[in-house]
């Protein structure tokens, strides 16, 4: 547990304590208390980074950290499309209903284009880098997020024409194993994406140009995140206000819980991805300036 | 830096030599009945050095001492200097209390 809480510290914190931080873990006997001083002190090592960083570190760990959250949100996105899929007549008849829901779509749009502009600069960069190095290593890291991506695309496929091919009402065994396959894919891509851009951060040296063109565009993906956390907020005001009877209705899985807490739940993390992608944003265009 | 601050006990650890981070949490609990977490410890050591007040020791071991540097020598007598002298104004204002009483 200790050594995994190690793992939350800055990576820069890690290269320089890190071993040292281990080797006294190993001396001490576990207790709660170290536990709870070690999670502290990450915290406090992330709002308060080393002094000797290099700028440069503090960029990758912007778009690390944005991208991060970008993936984690996405997930929680795909629960809130999922939540109010079929809620289309609450929002011809509700006008904030209709337009927080539009809001979240246009805002969701605006943070996958914002973050294709991002990951363009950095991925040519990567691309010239391991042309003129023939790193075998780098061209499979440039690889795993597509491959991951189009795994997940092909498994949902799977799912898709399975259920089309009359298999709606009685999902059977192979939907649901289907179904679990998606979900794997799913939380498998999602890893990916974000380790391999992490690991590829860490072996290419990035020129200045591309975090000057990455930096401001990860910005956008923050802000708009922000934009969605904002509008599901106001969406669930409205649900629990003027839409009771939608907001009691069962939902989640096995419709355990109901609509409004499915919602609640989601904007919880919402708001916790937004503000960490908004503090790891303000964190790198500060240090891009001193780059 | 208050008297149970970690950089100062950090620093008063490493007043008679230089230790390795598990070395200093013994030192610290023995003379000041403080535990150091490992986060604050490490925490404090940063800080520290940051400021150039101590230095890391090269050492082929995971576990690297580290000792003062001239700076932090004499920012550490002049903490404790003047902590020295509120507690001497606060124990002859105790005295004088109790003589008046």
């Amino acid at each position: 547990m200790r050594k995994l809480l190690l793992a939350l510290y800055p990576f820069a914190w890690r290269e320089r304590y890190g071993e040292e931080m281990s080797a006294l873990l190993a001396d001490s006997p576990p207790s709660l208390a170290a536990t709870l001083d070690l999670a502290r002190g990450a915290v406090r090592a992330h709002l308060h980074p080393l002094a000797g960083t290099q700028r440069a570190e503090r960029a990758r760990s912007c778009v690390v950290g944005v991208l991060g959250c970008f993936i984690a949100f996405c997930f929680l996105g795909a629960g809130f499309a999922k939540t109010t899929e079929n809620f289309d007549y609450a929002g011809h008849r509700h006008p904030v209903l209709g337009a927080t829901h539009n809001v979240v779509w246009v805002a969701a749009l605006v943070a996958g284009g914002a973050l294709l502009l991002a990951a363009a600069p950095l991925l040519l960069a990567t691309l010239a880098e391991a042309r003129r190095t023939r790193s075998v290593a780098l061209a499979k890291l440039i690889a795993i997020p597509p491959l991951a991506v189009a795994a997940l695309i092909a498994s949902l496929g799977l799912l898709v024409i399975w259920l089309d091919a009359g298999h709606r009402h009685h999902v059977g065994v192979v939907g649901w194993l289907l179904f679990v396959l998606c979900q794997l894919a799913a939380i498998g891509s999602g890893y990916a994406c974000w380790v391999s851009p992490r690991a590829i951060l860490r072996r290419v040296e990035m020129p200045r140009h591309a975090y000057e063109l990455s930096l401001p565009a990860l910005g956008v993906v923050a802000i708009s995140m922000a934009v969605i956390t904002l509008a599901t907020g106001l969406y669930l005001i409205c649900v629990v206000l003027d839409a009771s009877r939608l907001g009691a209705s069962a939902n989640g899985p096995g419709q355990l819980i109901d609509v409004t807490t499915s919602i609640a739940i989601l904007l919880a993390g919402m708001v916790f991805l937004s503000a960490a992608a908004l503090v790891s944003a303000r964190r790198g265009l500060l240090a891009m300036r001193a780059l | 830096m208050r008297s149970n601050d970690p950089s100062l006990l950090v620093l008063t650890s490493l007043a008679d030599g230089a230790k390795h981070g598990y070395a200093i949490t013994q030192d610290v609990k023995a003379i000041a009945g403080v535990t150091l977490g490992p986060g604050t410890l490490y925490g404090a050591l940063a800080r520290l050095e940051e400021r150039g007040l101590i230095e890391a020791v090269v050492s082929e071991n995971r576990r690297r001492p580290y000792r003062l540097t001239g700076s932090g020598a004499e920012a550490l007598r002049e903490q404790l200097t003047a902590q020295e002298r509120v507690v001497a104004v606060g124990l002859r204002r105790l005295s004088s209390a109790r003589a008046a009483a």
